[in-house]
């Protein structure tokens, strides 16, 4: 059973939204943290974890995406407005290290249609699983755009050797219910995938980028 | 698998070291399992055939921090991966390493696996500044690696599997989401690399279901991918090149969390009801219905490792309880001495088996 409540997520995200919005907005719109403490856990012993979650709203709007396919593919993304690169384009790079490490840092994401994403190590090395982006597949059946919102829309929490982590919700500007159905499908989510569940929750803060942290559990 | 559909299996002996963990439980020959545990021990147990089990060995302090990894070479020799940065060849006819394999970078090891084949170790290691990846020995000349494949993974490398019949054929799956295939005899990373796999999440284990590569993520979504040829250029989707995507298995599979994907068997637990099962599997088909429940478990706490003696009908668990428990089926339970002492004529045979079981760690 959740330890938190809708009603409870709800208070604490009038107020941050309040401060962002009212108290000190900012020229920027400014992200919202998830921060979890967690206790009872030894990051020596027990298995470290490591998830991913679909959130129904996209957390960073500004992502930049890169799609990597054929003609059919390049065209499909024109016409979504997001960049996109042929074999032409990826074998043009010719396996140039610095030109693949510019191309990777140019874009948070890639993604590649079934057929290509084959030949990504051979057209371009190791270098994207190296900077942690190696495309997501994508099939000429799949909605492109839909794709595209997925991979966008997915976060990742994991916990490395310290008790405890961060992960980007949402925005300050989305609404309130938006963002406490955020919140609260990722806290759930990173809840299940604790041993001992909510016995291993140390706290919940949500925080935006400048403004003060509010605890909800 | 045990092919009565109907086995039930009860607890036997426990021994147990509370509160430190059982990671790792691992046959050298059927009557001869390895442990690791917590405290940086490695042990060996003396388990006879039938639902005893006894400490025959303890090697304190195999490793300065941490053993990650075990994987057996013969029935003697052990290869174990440390966090400390060292993996070490062990002989238990003289209870101590033989040999140190080090490694340049000196990074954390989590992973370790050994082919029969190629007489080489991979160990998958540590992100440490920008590099996680694979080191790779030559067992006949250990003191460098012949291999060091650095920039395939942007995260710990938490698995890795040999073909089992194929040479130099390697997998290695990392925290990043990327299950990648090497052949381990180029040694140039650009070309070694034959396939990467983006899982999607942390990998938990991966390996071969004969050529196919299976991927178990820590949040426990499962799949299995077709191996793909980089330099194949063909335009089309072919169907039979799809992957199958099992997803979450908690649900389908009606656990909390896979411990291992062994030869026939998928073992999962669900901790909050101490429950601890193994689920049959026949090529890659798994039958949750058919599931082997062995009551008890080790009360709510996760277990870590199951290894399973066909031969003896018997199953071998280690959990973070700090108990290392033997499981018996129970129609053996009151047999008498007649049918062990046949079983230990057959051992030489048996042994073959056990040492190709594929182990994650």
């Amino acid at each position: 059973m959740s330890k938190i409540t809708v009603a409870g997520v709800r208070g604490s995200v009038k107020e941050l939204l309040d401060y962002s919005e009212n108290t000190k907005k900012r020229n920027f719109l400014e992200t919202v943290e998830l921060q979890i403490g967690l206790k009872n856990y030894d990051t020596q012993r027990d298995k470290r974890f490591s998830g991913t979650v679909k959130l129904p709203q996209v957390p960073r709007p500004n992502m930049t995406i890169c799609v990597f396919g054929d003609a059919h593919d390049v065209d499909r993304a024109k016409h979504i407005g997001v960049d996109a690169m042929s074999v032409d384009d990826l074998k043009k790079l010719n396996k140039n290290k610095k030109l693949i490490k510019k191309l990777a840092k140019k874009y948070n994401a890639f993604i590649a249609s079934e057929v290509l994403i084959k030949q990504v190590p051979r057209l371009l090395g190791p270098q994207l699983s190296k900077a942690g982006k190696f495309p997501t597949p994508v099939s000429h059946a799949d909605d492109l755009y839909g794709k595209i919102t997925e991979v966008k829309s997915t976060i990742k929490f994991q916990l490395k050797k310290v008790l405890c982590l961060a992960v980007a919700v949402g925005n300050v500007g989305m609404d309130e219910d938006q963002l406490v159905t955020q919140i609260m499908i990722a806290s759930n989510f990173l809840v299940s995938l604790l041993k001992k569940h909510w016995q291993n929750v140390g706290s919940l803060v949500i925080k935006s980028s400048m403004g003060p942290s509010f605890r909800i559990y | 698998m045990f092919n009565s559909k109907s086995s039930k299996f009860a607890r036997g002996k426990s021994v147990g070291y509370s509160p430190e963990y059982v990671y790792s439980l691992d046959a050298l020959t059927p009557s001869r399992v390895l442990s690791s545990l917590s405290d940086k021990s490695l042990r060996i147990f003396d388990t006879g055939s039938g639902a005893n089990i006894t400490e025959i060995t303890k090697l304190s302090n195999a490793d300065q921090s941490n053993i990650s990894g075990v994987s057996i070479v013969d029935n003697n020799t052990a290869v174990t991966a440390g966090v400390s940065g060292v993996a070490k060849l062990w002989d238990f006819r003289q209870n101590k390493p033989i040999t140190e394999l080090s490694q340049s970078a000196n990074s954390p090891l989590l992973s370790i696996a050994f082919s029969k084949l190629t007489n080489a170790v991979a160990a998958g290691t540590e992100l440490v500044g920008q590099d996680a990846g694979v080191v790779i020995w030559d067992l006949r000349n250990a003191r460098k690696p012949i291999r060091e494949y650095i920039d395939s993974h942007n995260d710990d490398v938490t698995c890795v599997a040999f073909h089992p019949t194929t040479p130099h054929s390697l997998l290695s799956g990392a925290t990043d989401g990327l299950v990648t295939r090497y052949n381990t005899a180029i040694s140039d990373e650009d070309d070694a690399v034959l396939q990467v796999v983006n899982h999607g999440a942390s990998i938990h284990c991966t390996g071969f279901f004969g050529n196919d590569i299976y991927a178990l993520s820590h949040m426990e979504t499962f799949s299995i991918y077709k191996p793909t040829d980089k330099d194949d250029e063909e335009e089309e989707d072919k169907p039979e090149n799809k992957a199958t995507v099992v997803g979450d298995v908690r649900e389908q599979w009606g656990c909390e969390y896979v411990i291992d994907i062994g030869k026939g068997y998928v073992a999962v637990g669900t901790n909050s009801e101490a429950k601890l099962s193994l689920i049959p599997m026949k090529g890659q088909n798994v039958f949750p219905e058919n599931r082997i429940e062995l009551p008890g478990a080790h009360d709510e706490e996760v277990v870590r490792s199951v290894l399973v003696d066909e031969r003896n009908s018997r199953i071998f668990t280690g959990g973070e309880d700090g108990n290392v428990s033997v499981w018996v089926m129970e129609d053996h339970l009151g047999d008498g001495t007649g049918e062990w002492s046949q079983v230990s004529n057959d051992r030489q045979k048996h042994k073959k088996h056990k040492d190709k079981r594929f182990k994650p760690y």
